[in-house]
């Protein structure tokens, strides 16, 4: 017995186009081996095949908003290569001294205009200006670089180094650009393009996939998590360094029985007979990633999704979510030659298995990294962004975090007796 | 049409607030001179500012233990809660605007010159509700946040420069200045009903 499709009741509400634009020509990536023992295997049979843009060309120009290539899932030794690092903006009392510094400095800009338009003196008013002027560029040219650039790692054995100091790590932002320069996007692809082209073995396509048992939800025993890196995000918003996560759902004998895949700060998940690509024997589901961004969707729509971004500064937009220009994630169906990504199994507690002198250490010590990967809007490692929501809590996240299709994850899950026939 | 916009009440009573502020000036134009029973009210605005601010701090510490505390940060890790976003980086965001509104009012009434008042505004509410972002943003240990607020709070400051300017070259070349300044408010209620229609139409389901 398969387990009624929830969204039967509400059709057309998971699948319904919204828009249409461009016409992206993706392909499939699919794992270079379907079979394997163990947990491994369990990853193998159910990975994704993810539908995306193809990689970087010789002549690839920038990907977003109208270029045909992209970034593709690949090792974070891509991102290593040239790694260097700033410092964050300070924390506990320094962080407090920085924020009365920084209001201190604005009203010390902001007195020599009430002054004069209160009529004081000019001299006054000229004084004032001149603090604040002298106040202004003292910060710029030595507080700020001062605090962001000295001392800071410069390379992978340096951040290593601090990453074995607890909370060490947390004061600097990983960079791939020099200390003094912004990310950019066209930058971005240039080191990108450098990088591919000065180390083969760098052009991999990577996912790096972990088992991690769950004990006590009645419906989910194991979550299959895939874990996609990516170099650079080139979307609405721009910044170096992105994980996304897609992620499949076991009940306790092994069978799926959801899926999930992220979207920004959240995602969205369907229960496993919903999701495209499964059944009569198929076993890996399909998941659109967006241009640029890398968000990730169940269904390619009319080739765009509205990207809802609920991070606290919606507030300040008028419907109480970020909907802003150019927020939509295009998507786009596999018309072109596939690819294959290669696998890497990553330690399921790092806390136990990652620490300094183990021989996972070298391999897998940025997990225990718990600064930012990329120096402006940085983002942290899978294994703690989101107080581990995702990396521990992969459940909650799905069922409270995550935009279901069309029905709650309670009414979704299959009761046990419908577990084997949804397996398919 | 706030059940369409998705708006809670309290965002509601804010937006409806600085509408009308905005529309009024936009209509009436600007007052001649404050009575004097207005006087007070500064006082009153800042102090609402200052508890809201307070209120902020505090829940915000009870919400969030402060960075380096690490018998609480790891009590968070055993009992995770959701993230907090807005419940109170919001009442700090109103309190840093009211206490500035409060100066700025108290100058204005004091002079008879609501002129102070008004170039006040992008202030109020673009750099005030960004530094109150700014700050708790950083202090959680969440850069994005406070970054995104550090880059956009400027642009209150500029704002407020730049119609300083044009009042004191007003009052230097004899521009009428409230003209101006209405049509400036005309300008600012365009904007935000283009912003309303915009989502309005964005959040309308798909045929």
């Amino acid at each position: 017995m398969i387990a009624a499709d929830p969204r039967a009741a509400r059709p057309g509400v998971a699948l319904r186009p919204i828009a249409k634009i461009g016409d992206l020509k993706c392909r499939k990536l699919t794992i270079d081996r379907d079979t394997g023992k163990g947990d491994e295997g369990l990853l193998r049979t159910y990975s994704p095949i993810f539908v995306n843009l193809p990689g970087i060309t010789d002549d690839a120009p920038k990907p977003y908003p109208d270029g045909e290539n992209d970034y593709q899932p690949s090792s974070v030794d891509v991102f290593f290569d040239s790694i260097s690092s700033v410092r964050q903006a300070p924390r506990g009392l320094l962080g407090w001294l920085n924020i009365v510094y920084t209001a201190v400095s604005y009203v010390l800009l902001g007195l020599p205009a009430l002054l004069a338009l209160l009529g004081a003196p000019v001299e006054l008013v000229v004084g004032m200006l001149t603090l604040a002027v002298v106040n202004t560029v003292v910060a710029l040219i030595a507080f700020v670089p001062g605090w962001r650039w000295l001392g800071t790692p410069s390379d992978v054995e340096g951040l290593q180094a601090a990453t074995t100091k607890k909370g060490a790590g947390q004061q600097y932002s990983m960079t791939t650009f020099s200390k003094s320069k912004v990310p950019n996007a066209m930058s971005a692809w240039a080191n990108y393009r450098g990088v591919l082209s000065n180390k083969s073995e760098l052009g991999d396509i990577v996912v790096y996939g972990r088992v991690l048992p769950v004990k006590d939800d009645q419906h989910v025993g194991k979550v299959l998590q895939y874990w996609l890196f990516y170099y650079y995000n080139d979307w609405w918003n721009t910044h170096e360094a992105d994980w996304e996560v897609a992620m499949v759902y076991l009940d306790h004998n092994d069978h799926p029985v959801a899926a999930a895949c992220s979207s920004h700060l959240s995602g969205t998940w369907r229960p496993w007979t919903a999701v495209e690509g499964i059944g009569r024997g198929k076993t890996h589901p399909t998941i659109y990633v967006a241009r640029g961004s890398h968000a990730m969707y169940f269904n390619v729509a009319g080739g765009v999704h509205y990207a809802v971004l609920r991070q606290p500064w919606a507030v300040f937009d008028f419907s109480g979510q970020l909907l802003v220009k150019g927020s939509r994630d295009a998507v786009g169906r596999a018309t072109e030659p596939s690819a294959r990504y290669r696998l890497e199994v990553m330690p399921v507690h790092p806390e136990q298995d990652v620490t300094s002198g183990k021989p996972a250490w070298a391999r897998w010590w940025w997990l225990r990294f718990e600064g930012r990967w990329g120096q402006r809007d940085g983002i942290l490692s899978p294994a703690i962004q989101e107080d581990k929501l995702r990396w521990d809590r992969p459940v909650e996240w799905a069922r409270d975090h995550c935009a279901a299709d069309s029905s709650s994850w309670d009414e979704s899950m299959p009761t046990g007796s419908t577990v084997a026939g949804a397996a398919g | 049409m706030i059940a369409i916009l998705g708006v809670d009440w309290f965002w509601s009573g804010w937006l409806a607030v600085v509408a009308i502020v905005e529309l009024l000036v936009a209509v009436l134009g600007l007052p001649d001179l404050a009575p004097r029973w207005l006087y007070p009210v500064p006082i009153y605005v800042g102090a609402a500012g200052v508890a809201s601010i307070v209120y902020a701090i505090v829940y915000e510490f009870a919400a969030h233990p402060p960075v380096g505390d690490r018998a609480a940060e790891s009590q968070r890790r055993d009992n995770p809660q959701p993230v907090s976003t807005g419940e109170s980086i919001i009442p700090a965001g109103i309190g840093n605007a009211l206490v500035i509104l409060a100066v700025f009012l108290d100058a204005a009434f004091s002079r008879s010159d609501p002129v102070i008042a008004f170039v006040s505004l992008p202030v109020v509410f673009v750099t005030a509700p960004f530094f109150a972002m700014f700050a708790f943003g950083y202090i959680r240990g969440q850069p994005d946040v406070g970054g995104f607020a550090y880059r956009t709070m400027p642009w209150g400051l500029a704002g407020f420069l730049l119609l300083s300017g044009l009042v004191l070259a007003g009052r230097q070349f004899g521009w009428d200045l409230r003209g101006i300044l209405v049509v400036i408010g005309i300008i600012g209620v365009a904007i935000i009903g283009v912003n309303i229609g915009i989502n309005i139409q964005r959040r309308r389901p798909a045929e």
